[in-house]
């Protein structure tokens, strides 16, 4: 027990071990910080951002029943499809969730597939013959809720922006308002058997506004927060 | 068996310090070989690399942390964040560590504060039965905490001691949603007290804890604890919680084998309020009461003195052992001199002829003396109420008004020692973008505390004429008021540098006017590679202890002129000015992937007018340097397994002596292997060197510890857990710490083992 008892080394080992691992941190961090040159990146602001919405869209996933009729074909994995371009990393943060978790569908593990603009019609053509469950419209994608909706019936369409939703025909789109990520989501999305969206949503008053589908029934849920989104700002 | 015990103890002790000086010196050369090859480590297929080639491991990290949110909590996640606020962001420049509820129940701990002890650079020790103490770095003390404590947004620190019963003002488990350590003083943020760190504990939001949950803890020697809350909705924008805690304490043993008679109970109950208001407009109210009863022992073994000659007091039961002497013995004492009997026993005279047992006197080879054990009552009561309206505005300004009121009667029936504080507190606190790279913070914040303080003498100290109780407060002192302000401008320079400069101006009744400014920045230096580095001017303010109190500890009988009691008294000291301290911290942190995280981190203070007990029991203010670092280390092996360690030195100089009151050393090591899905194998391992606590009459030294404590955890269906464990399974028992100044004597923390039972909502 003379190493704990030994005053004299203590002092000594103290002294070395604080100088020594100040120096060599400083120095780890000055080498290493050449070493490996940051890519060009996002913002974190945006880099941020996008993994709030992935982590939203996994929970939204567990949120959402389909109907048998909906579901690939037995031996056939539920898709989960992103199309566009991005560079913030929302696909990485998505497709990393999906695998993390296991992500499933009714059961299902699902298959993840993404998809760059150059590859439109690849990805319109896998809609069409095996459909998908969840796809995620990018803002820059030329893709458009209706086009999609023409070529599948069984997914929730995502995307950025109030407008997704009031006037592209989207289910679903993340606003940025107030330093936070919101939701806005279609009440069709609510009301159909398939692709249905949990009612234990509508109660988050701060976190979801709720944009009314004009049908037999009326609207339900509230009218949702005053959103003013910055990206989507609202017309007075 | 105890042999065995011992031996093992060596050896672990060897062990792991052994272990740690290596890691210490080894982390450097290791962690870069593998921060050069991020993501690569332990197994990761190539395929899975691919997968987040493109996510730092601090990114992927964050993801396994939002993915446990509801949704609730994530949209409370804020994009652009005020640095120094989010304590997990993985930039921020402060060293921080979060306890988790499951930390508390996967480790068998009965309350929060047991949990603090696998923090690095903390210091958790048990008392008597039913209180564990935590201190934080350096200077720490012992009931003077030097750091801020808040618990469910209220500032719970006690004016008089300075400090706070966290085993009292503890939440159930099931209603904390985390607790943030940070060390090292926040200045702009936290202001004045928050010298060596924060302890923050945030308690979740009604909707969080709907349903029923309980929890039962019950120990082998009849400790006892369960837990209740309940959670419900009242509206689809409202929620309501209540909770209640019943707590048994059972009776623990002194150093000398002695009764504690430290039993008793603690009950409280309390509730929350959470109304969506609008959109972004939430408010809160909360509330709560305490009630704990229980007894407290003084050592009055060295409380009765004669005075031999001038400059030597000698305890009177030891004179009266010298007056039986021959008369031609060196020592010899007449026994005319000594005091008569009936001049201190008359109100006490059962207790003064019934010593419980003798105790030797350092200062006397050989000599021992009777041993005099007095209790008395001890009673804690508390209430408050809290409220809180937030929201953010449409143009980005995030604000929030607090208010609390609260209330407590403490008496310390073995001192004769009673207050009651009431204390009132308004703060607002706001932040907004101001262009596209500056985030500010601003705040205001008002507190009045009201303090009636009533002394007694006990019994056995109605000694000589002038019967004067151990303290005395001076009542010209009973009202303060702290008015404070704060701005803080966070700056984002790149996107690898981020700064944070501001500072807390304050005018306070018992440290005057105080500016505190504090800078921090974070350099980001690659993927894997995080630097901070801060600068702090932080001030505590003096306790009412150190200043208003005055200490009459022991009496002596002077024997001339027929002899008389004299009373010695240490007054406090007013004119003690607040402790101001220069702090400088660098930290690192690393993480080579997503399942790897270490940080390290050093500080150095230098702090103006320390205030220190000195050798005559009473308070002054000297300079005081400290320094020391701690390294942690959270790895998850594999899926299965997850090892947790830390390691932490602290070295301390007063006007250039080394003081040793914190222990140089502490370390601690924790292990959770998943057996099975339903079964979780639990190892803590903590280390603690010695520490030196002060006194006049009975210095003693704690010697350096090792405990090792061994769990089983049972999860036989979702949101139910149950858990045997041993605890100190080492030794029988050791002991941890004492009372200073009035010279209580240390409890034995036992071997114990306990069962908890523990059902989420």
């Amino acid at each position: 027990m003379a190493f704990f008892t030994s005053r004299f080394k203590l002092k000594l080992r103290t002294r070395r071990s604080f100088v020594l691992l100040a120096g060599l941190s400083l120095l780890l961090g000055l080498g290493t910080s050449s070493l490996q040159a940051q890519t060009v990146k996002a913002s974190e602001e945006e880099r941020r951002t996008a993994r709030v919405q992935a982590t939203y869209l996994t929970h939204l996933v567990n949120f959402t029943r389909w109907e048998k009729s909906h579901l690939p074909a037995e031996g056939e994995s539920p898709k989960i499809i992103v199309v566009g371009n991005e560079s913030r990393g929302f696909v990485d943060s998505l497709e990393f969730l999906i695998r993390q978790n296991a992500l499933r569908i009714e059961g299902e593990l699902v298959e993840f597939h993404y998809f760059e603009n150059v590859r439109k019609k690849e990805a319109g053509e896998m809609f069409k013959n095996k459909g998908a469950q969840l796809i995620y419209v990018l803002p820059n994608s030329s893709f458009t809720p209706r086009e999609i909706n023409d070529l599948t019936e069984s997914a929730v369409v995502f995307g950025e922006g109030r407008e997704f939703v009031t006037e592209k025909g989207g289910d679903v789109s993340f606003v940025t308002v107030r330093n936070r990520v919101k939701l806005v989501i279609s009440e069709k999305y609510f009301r159909r058997t398939s692709p249905k969206l949990s009612s234990k949503l509508v109660n988050l008053k701060s976190v979801v506004e709720i944009i009314p589908s004009s049908g037999p029934q009326g609207s339900i849920g509230h009218r949702g927060p005053n959103f003013h989104s910055v990206d989507s700002p609202q017309p007075k | 068996m105890i042999q065995s015990f011992t031996v093992l103890r060596g050896f672990l002790t060897h062990l792991i310090v052994r272990f740690f000086y290596i890691l210490r010196l080894c982390i450097l050369p290791c962690v870069t070989l593998l921060h050069i090859t991020p993501g690569s480590s332990h197994g990761q297929t190539q395929e899975e690399s691919n997968y987040t080639s493109g996510l730092s491991p601090f990114e992927q990290a964050e993801l396994l942390r939002l993915i446990d949110l509801d949704i609730r909590n994530l949209s409370k996640i804020p994009i652009q964040g005020v640095l120094g606020y989010d304590q997990e962001y993985w930039r921020n420049p402060a060293s921080v560590h979060v306890i988790r509820p499951e930390d508390i129940t996967l480790n068998g701990y009965f309350n929060s504060v047991e949990a603090l002890r696998g923090v690095p650079g903390m210091h958790v020790t048990r008392g008597l039965a039913y209180d564990n103490f935590a201190s934080m770095r350096n200077f720490s003390g012992f009931s003077t905490q030097k750091f801020l404590g808040k618990i469910g947004g209220r500032e719970v620190s006690q004016l008089m001691l300075g400090s706070a019963n966290y085993s009292v003002d503890d939440y159930p488990i099931a209603v904390i949603d985390r607790i943030e350590v940070i060390r090292g003083p926040g200045a702009s943020i936290w202001g004045t007290n928050a010298v060596n760190g924060v302890l923050n504990l945030v308690t979740k939001h009604s909707g969080d804890t709907q349903g029923d949950s309980f929890r039962i803890v019950m120990q082998d020697n009849g400790t006892f604890m369960g837990d209740y809350v309940h959670g419900g909705q009242v509206s689809e924008d409202s929620f309501y919680r209540v909770w209640a805690r019943s707590q048994e304490y059972a009776e623990g043993t002194l150093d000398s084998g002695l009764p504690a008679r430290d039993d008793g109970y603690l009950r409280k109950a309390g509730f929350r309020i959470d109304k969506e208001l609008d959109s972004d407009l939430n408010f809160y109210l909360g509330g709560g009461f305490a009630t704990r009863r229980l007894e407290h022992v003084l050592d009055l073994s060295n409380r009765l003195f004669y005075l031999e000659n001038a400059s030597n007091p000698i305890p009177l039961a030891f004179a009266q052992q010298l007056s039986t002497l021959p008369v031609a013995h060196p020592s010899y004492i007449d026994p005319a001199t000594l005091p008569p009997v009936v001049s201190y026993s008359q109100n006490a005279a059962l207790f003064w002829s019934t010593p419980a047992g003798l105790i030797s006197y350092p200062s006397l080879p050989g000599g021992r003396i009777s041993r005099y054990e007095y209790y008395g009552e001890m009673k804690n009561d508390s209430a408050h109420f809290i409220g809180k309206l937030e929201g953010i505005t449409d143009a980005d300004l995030e604000w929030s008004l607090t208010g609390f009121a609260d209330h407590s009667d403490i008496y310390m029936g073995h001192l004769g020692f009673e207050w009651e504080q009431t204390q009132y507190d308004l703060s607002f606190d706001a932040n907004r973008p101001v262009g596209d790279f500056h985030r500010l913070s601003f705040g205001l914040s008002a507190q009045r505390t009201e303090l009636d303080v009533v002394t007694r003498v006990i019994e056995p100290f109605q000694v000589g004429f002038l019967k004067v109780p151990i303290l005395d407060y001076d009542q010209a002192y009973t009202s303060f008021d702290r008015f404070n302000a704060y701005l803080q401008d966070s700056i984002t320079l790149s996107d690898q540098l981020l700064l944070s400069m501001g500072a807390k101006f304050e005018e306070n009744d018992l440290a005057g006017f105080g500016f505190q400014p504090g800078m921090r920045t974070s350099w980001m230096i690659n993927e894997s590679n995080v630097f901070w580095a801060g600068y702090s001017k932080a001030h505590r303010q003096p306790s009412l202890r150190e200043r208003y109190t005055t200490l009459t500890p022991y009496k002596v009988w002077s024997p001339g002129g027929g002899g008389a009691w004299l009373n010695q008294s240490y007054p406090g000291d007013s004119t003690l000015d607040r402790e101001e301290m220069d702090a400088y911290e660098i930290g690192w942190r690393l993480r080579p992937n997503k399942d790897l995280l270490f940080e390290f981190s050093t500080y150095r203070y230098d702090t103006k007018n320390a205030v220190r007990a000195a050798s005559s029991n009473a308070y002054e203010a000297k300079n005081a340097e400290a320094y020391g670092g701690e390294l942690s280390v959270d790895w998850r092996v594999s899926e299965i397994w997850r090892l947790r360690g830390g390691y932490s030195q602290a070295r301390g100089k007063v006007e250039g002596i080394r003081v040793y009151d914190f222990p140089e050393n502490t370390a601690s090591l924790s292990s959770h292997f998943s057996y099975s899905d339903e079964i979780t194998l639990v190892q803590n391992l903590f280390y603690a060197g010695k520490t030196d606590i002060p006194s006049d009459y009975n210095p003693i030294t704690i010697p350096s510890h090792l405990r090792l404590d061994l769990g089983i955890v049972w999860e036989p269906k979702e949101g139910w857990e149950i858990g045997l464990f041993g605890r100190d399974l080492l030794e029988p028992y050791h002991v941890e710490t004492m009372y200073p100044g009035v010279d209580v004597e240390p409890a034995r923390v036992e071997r114990t083992f306990l069962i908890s039972i523990t059902k989420d909502f």
